[in-house]
């Protein structure tokens, strides 16, 4: 018979179902709160940051600006960071792009803000390695 | 006075206190669970409504990129080459937004070139996306929004 003067027991039946039943109301809450993004919002993150790289090697100006940041030239941080800005805050994404020793946010506004469910891939520019990662911002 | 007599009615009730609030508390636990599972069930629905809807407007722009609006020239050996992420606007009135719609099983469907800065002109849609390419007329950096409903 469950009672709370049992010898030795700390906690009586009842209390230990009103224990349990709370946790699993407590546990239902997460999964009302942070619904996960789609697979189509992850495929459109992949289709945007694959389109980004597409028109950096297309067109003319920012295939030169990519090419002279990767290489490391004095000045070329800024001049990809003026032409890559109204992209990237038209599309409403934040871009990385990290190559051997420097690194590059876009829009200035992302360089503070923290990648969460990013999508990566990477490219060659000028023989070098170049990681791009695109969150939401 | 001894607690576990609580449980006991006294003359002419027949649920004691601690019984009745007990019985309302299961209630109240009862309430929550199907007023949480009901919530989650609308959400689940409409993120499903939702996720259906930005995947036919993905497709959408997939083909605009791949296919109707790419610009293409006549090569020597009389096939066409399709230069991706340079886009025509010229091609955009020849594209019938409501026969695309229909096509896609959508209700609404407005798509348009536009260059960095400008507004999209339907963005007011349920779903709305971007996708930056190159507008061939004026080989400048735009892109080709996509709106659905």
């Amino acid at each position: 018979m469950p009672s709370a003067r049992a010898k030795g027991a700390i906690l009586s039946t009842e209390a230990l179902l009103s224990l349990l039943a709370a946790a699993s109301l407590l546990m239902l809450l997460p999964l009302t709160s942070n619904p996960r993004p789609s697979e189509y919002s992850r495929l459109y993150e992949y289709q945007a940051l694959q389109d980004v790289l597409e028109v950096m090697a297309k067109d003319k100006g920012l295939r030169e600006a990519s090419e002279q940041w990767a290489a490391g030239a004095p000045g070329a941080n800024e001049t990809l960071q003026r032409k890559l800005d109204p992209i990237m805050a038209g599309l409403g994404f934040c871009l990385r792009l990290e190559a051997d020793e420097t690194s590059l946010n876009s829009p200035a506004g992302c360089e503070n803000s923290q990648p969460r469910d990013p999508v990566s891939t990477f490219r060659a520019i000028q023989l070098r390695r170049v990681n791009a990662t695109l969150w939401k911002g | 006075m001894d607690s576990t007599n609580r449980f006991q009615c006294s003359r002419g009730q027949i649920l004691g206190s601690d019984a009745i609030i007990a019985a309302l508390l299961i209630l109240f636990i009862i309430y929550l669970t199907f007023s949480i599972q009901s919530g989650m069930y609308v959400r689940a629905r409409e993120a499903q409504e939702r996720g259906a809807l930005l995947s036919k407007t993905i497709s959408v722009a997939d083909y605009l990129m791949k296919d109707g609006l790419v610009h293409k020239e006549r090569s020597g050996t009389g096939m066409d080459m399709a230069y991706s992420h340079q886009l025509e606007k010229g091609r955009t009135g020849l594209l019938g937004a409501s026969a695309l719609a229909e096509r896609a099983g959508l209700q609404s469907l407005c798509f348009s070139l536009v260059a960095l800065g400008e507004h999209a002109p339907c963005a007011n849609a349920p779903v709305c996306i971007r996708r930056p390419a190159i507008i061939y007329e004026t080989g400048e950096v735009g892109y080709l929004a996509v709106c659905a409903g």
